[in-house]
């Protein structure tokens, strides 16, 4: 298998139920080159959440045999792969940051995957330093998460998974629930670490934040196709 | 002194108070300890009008604990006495105090831990050895559990909202409309887990059987006084 493509995902298929028919992935391939944004979008259950479970291995072929087809990450198939090796190469934002935040102080909550992945003390200080800088957070460093606004809140997880240094990112609607001033700057950022040569997937509702894509998918019954987005862009998808 | 003292003396002082608290049966005692909880309280800036919040609603059950300890305890002078039978016995009453001390010491103990925040009590019990798992999860549950206290409130303002006055239900009623909050409480709760899971697992959670840290505690010269004083204090304490 090719290690240059970050992802490359082949016949993947999984349904909930043993029943063969109404399977919310059948049969899906895709590749993402590396320094590529490639959006998913579809209506409400229609499974993008699950083939994002199903990448970054929360649904694991190991533990669920209702999984057929093959994922592989950097030309290493999925299946040799513990969840926190896969940490290593990709990192997930979901929707809800009030989830996801752990701590009472943003530099606590961005070490504690580098502390993980064993990080000497010198380089978190400093991915710290960068990735603040970045995403021009500095301000936040010491303030608790918990009393931040939803995008401020957004912006330190996807800080704490920057801070990982990992190629791939996973975006699983983050937008949802940020104002239009922090959609401009998240949006930015992706922007920034496209240029890095960081992949990243997308899962959006809102066309209106397509443009930054390279490619855009559309899942249906269970199929992913390309999808030549020309329509509306203030046009949201439920 | 809050953010002075190392997370790791004032884990050593909440030990200390409460096995004490245990330990002692003595009113006199418990009351000197309860003191000295205090005087330690006031120095690492406990909040004692949050704590007071959080406890009031308890009072009343502390001043029955109080009553229950009398009436089952026969022991000493009759104080109130009904029909021959007596109903409060000085003994009765200093047992009843001594528990509402007890539990006292041991809510101050806790209070003390909260004057430190969540990320350095972990690395306290880190380098004390503790597994980093069970740092881990200690951590996050007292992290979660005004979240769930919170989810709770908010069920229980929502069954109000639909028009159940819940002050105004018979006993029965009140247990039956407390069932039906726990399906939810329980579902939420393990929905919340689970996303903190999979985030936690992201992140590299267990990645390695090592991991490094971005603070590390040291012990400093006032660290060492407040640890001498507490030793001499409790010793004393035993030794009288």
């Amino acid at each position: 298998m090719d290690k240059t493509y970050p992802l490359v995902i082949k016949n993947l298929y999984f349904n909930y139920s043993n029943t063969k028919t109404n399977a919310i992935i059948d049969s899906i391939s895709f590749s993402v080159n590396n320094g590529q944004i490639v959006a998913i979008v579809g209506s409400s259950g229609v499974g993008k959440t699950t083939l994002i479970k199903m990448i970054n291995g929360t649904i694991h072929p190991n533990d669920n045999k209702r999984i057929k087809g093959e994922i592989y990450i950097f030309g290493e198939e999925i299946k040799r792969l513990s969840k926190p090796q896969i940490s290593k190469y990709m990192g997930t934002v979901f929707q809800d940051p009030d989830t996801q935040i752990i701590f009472s102080c943003v530099e606590d909550e961005l070490a504690f995957g580098m502390e993980n992945l064993c990080f000497p003390q010198n380089d978190m200080t400093k991915r710290i330093d960068d990735v603040l800088e970045l995403l021009n957070i500095e301000s936040l460093r010491y303030r608790n998460p918990n009393q931040l606004s939803g995008g401020e809140k957004q912006l330190v997880v996807i800080a704490s998974i920057l801070c990982l240094d990992v190629d791939i990112i996973i975006l699983d609607e983050v937008l949802a629930q940020v104002d239009k001033k922090g959609k401009a700057k998240i949006l930015k950022v992706l922007e920034k670490l496209k240029n890095q040569g960081k992949t990243i997937i997308m899962i959006e509702h809102d066309y209106g934040n397509l443009f930054i894509a390279d490619s855009v998918y559309r899942l249906e019954e269970g199929k992913l196709n390309l999808f030549n987005f020309n329509g509306d862009k203030n046009e949201t998808i439920y | 002194m809050k953010s002075s003292v190392d997370p790791r003396i004032k884990i050593f002082i909440a030990l200390c108070l409460s096995t004490s608290g245990v330990l002692f049966t003595r009113v006199d005692k418990l009351l000197v300890i309860l003191i000295i909880g205090v005087i330690y309280g006031l120095c690492f800036n406990v909040q004692y009008f949050s704590v007071y919040k959080r406890i009031r609603r308890y009072l009343q059950l502390f001043i029955v604990i109080i009553i229950i300890q009398s009436i089952f305890n026969h022991d000493g002078q009759a104080v109130l006495t009904i029909n021959g039978f007596a109903l409060l016995t000085d003994e009765g009453i200093i047992r009843g105090i001594s528990y509402l001390f007890r539990i006292y010491i041991i809510v101050l103990s806790g209070a003390i831990l909260t004057t430190s925040n969540m990320r350095d009590i972990l690395q306290a019990f880190i380098q004390l050895k503790l597994p980093y798992d069970i740092a881990f999860m200690v951590a996050i549950g007292i992290k979660f559990m005004p979240l769930l206290v919170e989810e709770i409130q908010n069920i229980f303002t929502s069954i109000q909202l639909r028009g159940i006055d819940i002050n105004m239900l018979s006993i029965k009623k009140r247990i039956e409309i407390v069932s039906y909050l726990f399906m939810p409480v329980i579902m939420n709760t393990l929905v919340r887990a689970k996303k903190l899971a999979i985030s936690v697992d992201a992140r590299g959670f267990r990645a390695y059987n090592k991991r490094t840290s971005l603070r590390q505690l040291r012990i400093k010269h006032i660290d060492e006084v407040v640890f001498f004083v507490t030793i001499v204090v409790f010793s004393g304490c035993i030794y009288f």
